[in-house]
């Protein structure tokens, strides 16, 4: 089953899902709609659609090769590690380590250009989130 | 309207904002000649900036990055047979041609000229245009801007890449996703799951900075594009200014086109340079040499997707309608400082809406006088190892989302539609009619429920208003159109395939 099938099933069933918690809320009438009213019609579109896309002969929707799978999972994995640990190590450890790990293990950088990459990076940021817009960022075990 | 002009310039000619619109062209510029950045990611990742900047220098600078990106756009189209933003993948057919037979020069004269002239003449269109449209949408009430609402929603989906039933579907999840918080009408907690920070809604920063944001990222990490050689430009003015001449109708042909296919919901840069690519080899005499380096390929296109950038404003300030991903993302700058644009915008705010205007003439004035002679300083830029720049684009995204409410929660946000940005370009479902939805979905739903409550539940009130029942029949009859071919295509062709 293509790809592209797989997501118009999922539509379909997201579909689903949203047309019940429809119901739940109420569709009211024409006269007087409901909270239920519009998402109600937006679950059945995705309904229709999502079987559409299921039944349509799926011409030149195959996925594109050479995809790099390792890579890219290991990228999500130290993106959910960064959320993970922002608030807990805070901004400046938790970037300048995301900062050498991803260099590293995913675009093999030498050491000069992750040094390099993590001090430029971390200071633009902090230079312009946290001293211009003065948005506070976490401090973390440095702020204790 | 002359008055009103001169009022914009002053507004636009003051420091602060003169340096916003520099900056703005300048980005758009860079962003233009980097493949994988395109203006919606740009401006994605400048509106947390924007809190800390006033309304119309703001918008000045993301509207400079909108239109600046197709000047740049076409530097590395026509050099690298790359385009550096989707609008400039026509450029590439006759401008790299021209490049390898060393008129490089030429071609980036054609493409900055032609560019110039449609922008300022697309401006020009802009302010003659905006009072009487202001007028018109000034007796709008909420069936026309269901109607309106609709049909952009319906030309989006049809325009967008891929078919049109992915945009349809695209188009519903942003729909879903505008109305996920408070019900607007009776105040009851819809989709929210018992999440507190869901209350007031799905913000915009975190999804529009995950979906362009992290999923090209995690795109251009998953699928690797080597580059092509840079070949170089040489101007020669004398020489490149006579072809520039020989192209004048070219330039003519395409500002018309882009200038009307921009005001249209959904038609923007994109659309605007495949057509007039097609007008341009209809109307030639020897349709052969296109492909081959032909100069109204370059001219038509580029006049077009500048013309298209600039009109795609009209809607956008005027009707409160946005037509693609960036100019949505323009409006959602605007309602985040608390302004939303409509025909009210011309009353209650002349400063943003005249200094807007009148920046783009400055704009365009900026992009010619800085394009042409640092087009190899420009390319010099595709040597930034992209590895460098997907670790600030990151970086900024987080920040960024983190920054809307000081709360991890909008960074998982975030996180989530990266990876759904990801799953949607790797599929072929086109992002933008999910973000114009999703910005447009309160309105669509609140017009929807006041008209029906106006009308006591009579759908008449859609037939019985001139405008708003042009504005349904239009969706309806390409809605109709789609799905008869899409059945079409399942329940006739389907099964004759299989048995032949």
């Amino acid at each position: 089953m293509s790809a592209v099938r797989v997501a118009g099933i999922g539509f379909g069933i997201f579909g689903v899902f949203v047309g019940v918690g429809a119901l739940r809320l109420g569709v009211g009438s024409w006269h007087n709609p409901g909270a239920g009213f519009f998402p109600l019609w937006i679950g059945g579109g995705m309904v229709v659609l999502g079987t559409l896309l299921v039944l349509s002969r799926q011409e030149g929707d195959r996925l594109q090769s050479g995809i790099s799978g390792g890579r890219l999972i290991f990228a999500v994995f130290l993106l959910m590690g960064y959320a993970l640990l922002l608030e807990r190590l805070g901004f400046l450890l938790t970037t300048l380590l995301f900062i050498s790990l991803w260099l590293r293990s995913i675009e093999q950088s030498s050491v000069g250009e992750i040094l390099f990459m993590a001090v430029a990076s971390t200071a633009v940021i902090y230079g312009v989130f946290v001293r211009w817009l003065q948005v506070p960022l976490p401090l973390g075990v440095l702020g204790r | 309207m002359f008055e009103n002009l001169a009022y914009g310039f002053l507004i636009a000619l003051k420091p602060t904002n003169l340096i916003y619109a520099v900056i703005g062209v300048f980005l758009g510029t860079i962003v233009g000649v980097l493949p994988g950045i395109g203006p919606p990611t740009t401006i994605a990742l400048l509106l947390p900036l924007t809190y800390g900047i006033e309304l119309t220098p703001a918008i000045i600078m993301l509207a400079g990055i909108f239109y600046g990106a197709m000047y740049g756009g076409s530097t590395t189209s026509i050099l690298v047979n790359l385009p550096g933003e989707a609008a400039s993948v026509v450029t590439t057919f006759d401008g790299y041609q021209m490049a390898k037979q060393g008129r490089a020069g030429a071609a980036l004269a054609i493409a900055a000229i032609g560019s110039f002239v449609a922008g300022t003449i697309s401006v020009v269109g802009l302010t003659a245009l905006s009072q009487p449209l202001s007028e018109v949408a000034l007796r709008f009430g909420p069936p026309e801007y269901f109607g309106l609402t609709l049909l952009g929603l319906t030309l989006v989906s049809y325009l967008a890449s891929g078919s049109m039933v992915r945009g349809l579907l695209m188009a519903l999840l942003g729909l879903f996703l505008g109305l996920i918080g408070m019900d607007p009408v009776q105040g009851t907690r819809r989709f929210t799951f018992g999440i507190l920070e869901l209350n007031d809604g799905l913000d915009f920063v975190p999804i529009t900075m995950g979906l362009f944001g992290i999923g090209e990222v995690l795109y251009n990490l998953a699928v690797k594009e080597e580059f092509a050689e840079v070949l170089k430009a040489t101007i020669d003015w004398g020489r490149n200014l006579r072809e520039v001449l020989q192209t004048k109708w070219a330039i003519l042909r395409g500002t018309l086109v882009g200038f009307f296919v921009g005001i249209l919901p959904g038609g923007g840069a994109i659309v605007s340079s495949l057509l007039s690519y097609a007008v341009e080899k209809r109307v030639a005499r020897d349709p052969s040499r296109f492909g081959k380096g032909a100069p109204e390929g370059v001219a038509g296109p580029e006049s077009a997707n500048n013309a298209a950038a600039t009109s795609s404003m009209i809607p956008l300030l005027l009707l409160g309608v946005p037509g693609n991903a960036s100019t949505a993302l323009i409006l959602a700058a605007l309602l985040i400082h608390g302004v939303r644009p409509g025909p009210f915008l011309l009353q209650d705010h002349p400063d943003l809406f005249w200094g807007v205007v009148a920046s783009m003439y400055i704009g365009n004035v900026l992009l010619l006088v800085m394009n042409l002679p640092l087009v190899n300083v420009f390319v010099q830029l595709l040597r930034i190892p992209y590895r460098f720049l997907a670790v600030l684009i990151v970086l900024l995204s987080i920040v960024g989302s983190y920054s809307v409410n000081n709360s991890i929660f909008d960074v998982w946000i975030l996180l989530l539609f990266g990876i759904l940005g990801f799953l949607f370009r790797i599929l072929k479902f086109d992002v933008g009619p999910l973000i114009i939805a999703f910005v447009l979905g309160p309105i669509v739903e609140l017009s929807l429920r006041q008209s029906l409550i106006m009308s006591r539940g009579s759908l008449g009130i859609f037939l019985i208003r001139p405008a708003a029942a042009i504005f349904l029949l239009a969706a309806v009859v390409i809605l109709m159109t789609q799905v008869i071919q899409a059945f079409w295509r399942v329940l006739v062709k389907a099964p004759m395939h299989q048995r032949g």
